[in-house]
């Protein structure tokens, strides 16, 4: 009896006690509006040479690791000159406090080794200097000294997709139609660069006028427009081999504005039969052509959609240059564009979620976007001639080419981000450049 | 000794002590004074020769004597007490000539007694901005058989009686009479242009009061019983009328029990609708108290509460978050501790929990505001075990979009 008593008070006491020890901070909710827009702070340090002979690649690396970072507009990058600490082993603990002092919120360090046979092996780690993380985990990348830009590349996709949540493309290229020569006697070939411009290369010659390549998905392959053989053809090229060959060779008609698949595997582009210019869908395999319009206006510069299910093109079917969306295998089109203007060139983003144009009006030349029920329409560049525009591998940036006005007017290739705030020429070793298409990421 | 005799006695005895003291007055009393007229007598003759005599002219009257000042002296009145003014002997100004007596309304205004429910009315509108209506009165001018009486202005009319208790619902068998005008689904077909709407105002009232015979009363007789309107016929026989009066009566009690069992329904619900909403009324009080006692107990005001957000907002770099496509939907909470110096001590996601991909990264700029804006501006004196901050960030509310 005593006992169960005794248990019975110190029940009571526990249960009295308890709301003292189980006492609970106060649970207040707050909304943080506002905010700032601007450029990341990140600080690059210095890239650790491993091995004798890596001190070039080591600064070369971070060099375009910094370019590819700041040119998206994203991030800003705190100058060497500025930084207080040393980073000597990419193993080696940060000290935050002294990266926050110079304002760093990202700290970048890396190190660079070479091989005696050519290799070249790149190590990274990104952070977080206000939360004082790690974000993600180190990254080690090798290949040969040859490829030391690519690997650049690879880690700044790397950084900006940890960063952003999306996925990167600055391993990528682009190739376009390289101009030389007075304006009314314009020489024209195919040209590949990467993004950036570095490593550009010709695919052809001059002999003949070439006009919007297209790179293949798989970016080994090019499709452009000739006029070689006297009248406009498709041809495809290697880019391996750099054999090329007509797509319809028995075509007698002109063909003209070619795209791929999304699987690679058929390709949709102009034909003009009569005077009447069509859409039409070619298996590559096969060749086999199949009509997808049929309408006694203009129908040119098609462009499937990621998922391969639809089309986007241009049509004057209703009077005016217009876009209009159709089924991949044909069918009733639908108008999408009912803005001020024409609307021309129309390209559907790897994303699926818009649809760029050129857009003329008012005798100006824009570069826009807009969803692709035809809403949302948004113009991004104003000028002279603003044209082509062709979609980054992740759908945030796009490529178009401005060609100044005048006798010495010439064109250039630009990239402008879908905000509009960041727009920069694209090198191209000092040739004039034209109808820029963007390559997948490469693998 | 006969008691009568001993009583007698008694009292004799004490008569007789009385006397002997003094107590009975024994002196005699004086005798009255007598007031004696002269009478003298004449004859009949000389009586009237004393009323046909003309009066006899006094050259000097005797003067009158004066009144005893002692007897019947008036007083005085008061200072503060008004002479009362004897209606009967005010004199009209000769100044203000007569005024012809206005016969008219008592020629052509007969009061009649016209049948007014003096009751009040249930539902009285104010009366005192129109003059009342006349009752409308039947004259035939025959003036002999109308009663002049003093014309005063009749009652106002009393307002129909409103009923404000809830209508007596139908009883469920009875039919509910069709709406006179359904309404109809305009005519797509129709071509003209629609009349421009314009702007309805109410028609002028020409009285405040309530014309009852302008009040619709459809609405009633489409809630009444049906059975109520059913006309007895005339019957043939006693009998038969007899059961005619009798149906007649099963009938109207029928109907005035479904009435009574349909106004009981009714008051209930109405109880249940009432208690419902008193219980709901007490929640929200109860509510707003436990809200008002918490809110003094750990909360932050208004300013406190705008200080920590800036010092937060100031560090949310958004950027990231607008790169991505329909960034608004990235929107995160973050669960903040803070020990009582307004130093933060862990940062967790907390909606959503397990935050990826671009939620990630709206999470990750989050913590990075939170934890760049370093010591929070916390009142420590009210916090002395620290305080759990949610933050909620938004990234479409803020510099340009709200």
């Amino acid at each position: 009896m005593k006992m169960r008593l005794t248990s019975l008070f110190a029940l009571v006491i526990a249960l009295l006690a308890a709301p003292l020890f189980a006492q609970e901070r106060p649970v207040i909710e707050l909304d943080i509006n506002g905010g700032m827009i601007e450029p990341m702070n990140i600080a690059l340090a210095s890239f650790i040479p491993e091995t004798d002979g890596a001190g070039d690649y080591a600064a070369n690396i971070a060099s375009v690791i910094a370019s590819d970072l700041t040119g998206t507009g994203l991030f800003r990058e705190i100058p060497s000159t500025a930084h207080i600490a040393r980073v000597d082993s990419i193993d080696a603990s940060i000290e935050f406090g002294d990266w926050r002092a110079i304002n760093a919120q990202l700290l970048v360090i890396g190190a660079v080794a070479t091989g005696s046979n050519g290799e070249l092996t790149v190590k990274f780690r990104l952070y977080d200097a206000v939360t004082q993380r790690e974000i993600g985990s180190g990254v080690q990348l090798a290949g040969s000294q040859g490829q030391w830009r690519r690997m650049a590349h690879k880690l700044a996709d790397t950084i900006y997709t940890r960063l952003t949540g999306q996925g990167g493309y600055f391993d990528s290229r682009v190739v376009f139609v390289a101009e030389s020569g007075p304006k009314d006697a314009r020489l024209k070939r195919l040209a590949v660069m990467d993004y950036d411009g570095a490593n550009l290369q010709y695919l052809t010659d001059d002999a003949a006028l070439v006009l919007a390549p297209r790179f293949a998905p798989n970016g080994r392959e090019i499709l452009y427009t000739s006029y070689e053989n006297g009248l406009p053809q498709v041809f495809l090229l290697d880019v391996d081999t750099g054999q090329r060959e007509v797509l319809l060779a028995d075509a007698q008609n002109m063909s003209f504005a070619p795209r791929f698949a999304p699987d690679g595997l058929s390709v949709v582009m102009s034909s003009s039969d009569g005077g009447n210019t069509d859409i039409y869908r070619v298996d590559l395999a096969s060749r086999a052509t199949t009509r997808l319009t049929n309408d006694g206006s203009i129908d040119t510069a098609p462009s499937f959609s990621p998922d391969g299910s639809q089309i986007v093109f241009e049509s004057d079917r209703g009077g005016s240059q217009q876009l209009y969306v159709m089924p991949a295998n044909g069918g009733e089109a639908v108008r999408i564009s009912f803005g001020e203007g024409r609307y021309a060139t129309p390209v559907w983003s790897p994303r699926g979620d818009l649809i760029a144009f050129t857009k003329i009006m008012g005798g100006r030349f824009h570069i826009g976007v807009m969803r692709p029920d035809g809403s949302g329409e948004r113009l991004l560049t104003e000028s002279f001639l603003d044209e082509a525009p062709t979609w980054a591998p992740n759908g945030r940036v796009l490529m178009f080419f401005r060609e100044t006005s005048g006798e010495n007017g010439a064109p250039q290739i630009y990239s402008v981000d879908l905000s509009g705030r960041t727009l920069r020429m694209v090198p191209t070793a000092g040739s004039f450049a034209s109808d820029p298409a963007w390559s997948g990421l490469l693998r | 000794m006969q008691p009568g005799q001993i009583i007698s006695g008694a009292l004799h005895g004490v008569f007789v002590a009385l006397v002997a003291i003094g107590a009975i007055d024994t002196t005699p009393r004086p005798l009255e004074t007598r007031a004696v007229a002269d009478v003298t007598m004449i004859s009949a003759e000389m009586l009237d020769a004393q009323a046909s005599a003309p009066p006899q002219f006094m050259e000097s009257p005797e003067a009158q004597a004066a009144p005893d000042a002692t007897v019947d002296q008036p007083q005085p009145p008061s200072a503060d007490t008004a002479p009362e003014a004897n209606i009967a002997e005010t004199v009209e100004d000769p100044q203000t000539p007569d005024q012809a007596a206005d016969l008219t309304p008592v020629r052509r205004q007969p009061t009649v007694q016209t049948p007014v429910s003096m009751d009040t009315p249930a539902f009285e509108q104010p009366q005192d901005e129109v003059a009342p209506t006349m009752p409308r009165v039947s004259f035939d001018g025959n003036e002999r058989n109308t009663t002049v009486t003093s014309l005063t202005p009749p009652p106002p009319r009393a307002a129909p009686r409103i009923d404000t208790t809830p209508a007596i619902a139908p009883p469920p068998a009875a039919e509910i009479a069709p709406e006179l005008n359904p309404e109809t689904a305009p005519d797509s077909t129709s071509t003209a242009e629609p009349l421009p709407e314009e702007p309805v105002t109410a028609p002028a009232e020409a009285t405040s009061q309530i014309q009852p015979e302008a009040q619709p009363d459809a609405e009633i007789s489409a809630q009444a019983p049906e059975l109520a309107a059913v006309p007895v016929r005339r019957p043939r026989n006693m009998a038969a009328a007899a059961q005619a009066v009798e149906a007649a009566a099963e009938v109207s009690r029928r109907v005035a029990e479904e009435a009574r069992v349909a106004a009981a329904r009714a008051s209930q619900e109405a109880a249940i609708a009432n208690e419902a909403a008193a219980i709901e009324a007490a929640l929200l009080a109860a509510q707003a108290e436990v809200a008002a006692e918490s809110s003094q107990n750990a909360t932050l005001s208004g300013p406190e509460v705008g200080a920590i957000a800036a010092a937060v907002s100031a560090n949310w770099n958004k950027q990231l978050i607008l790169e991505q496509p329909e960034y608004e939907q990235y929107v995160v909470r973050v669960a903040v501790s803070i020990d009582s110096f307004g130093n933060v001590e862990t940062v967790e996601p907390f909606e959503p929990s397990a935050p990826s991909g671009y939620f990630l990264v709206a999470y990750d700029s989050a913590e990075r505001a939170i934890r760049a804006a370093g010591r929070l501006p916390l009142p420590t004196d009210r916090f002395p075990d620290g305080v759990t901050l949610i933050l909620r960030f938004d990234p479409l509310r803020g510099i340009g979009f709200n």
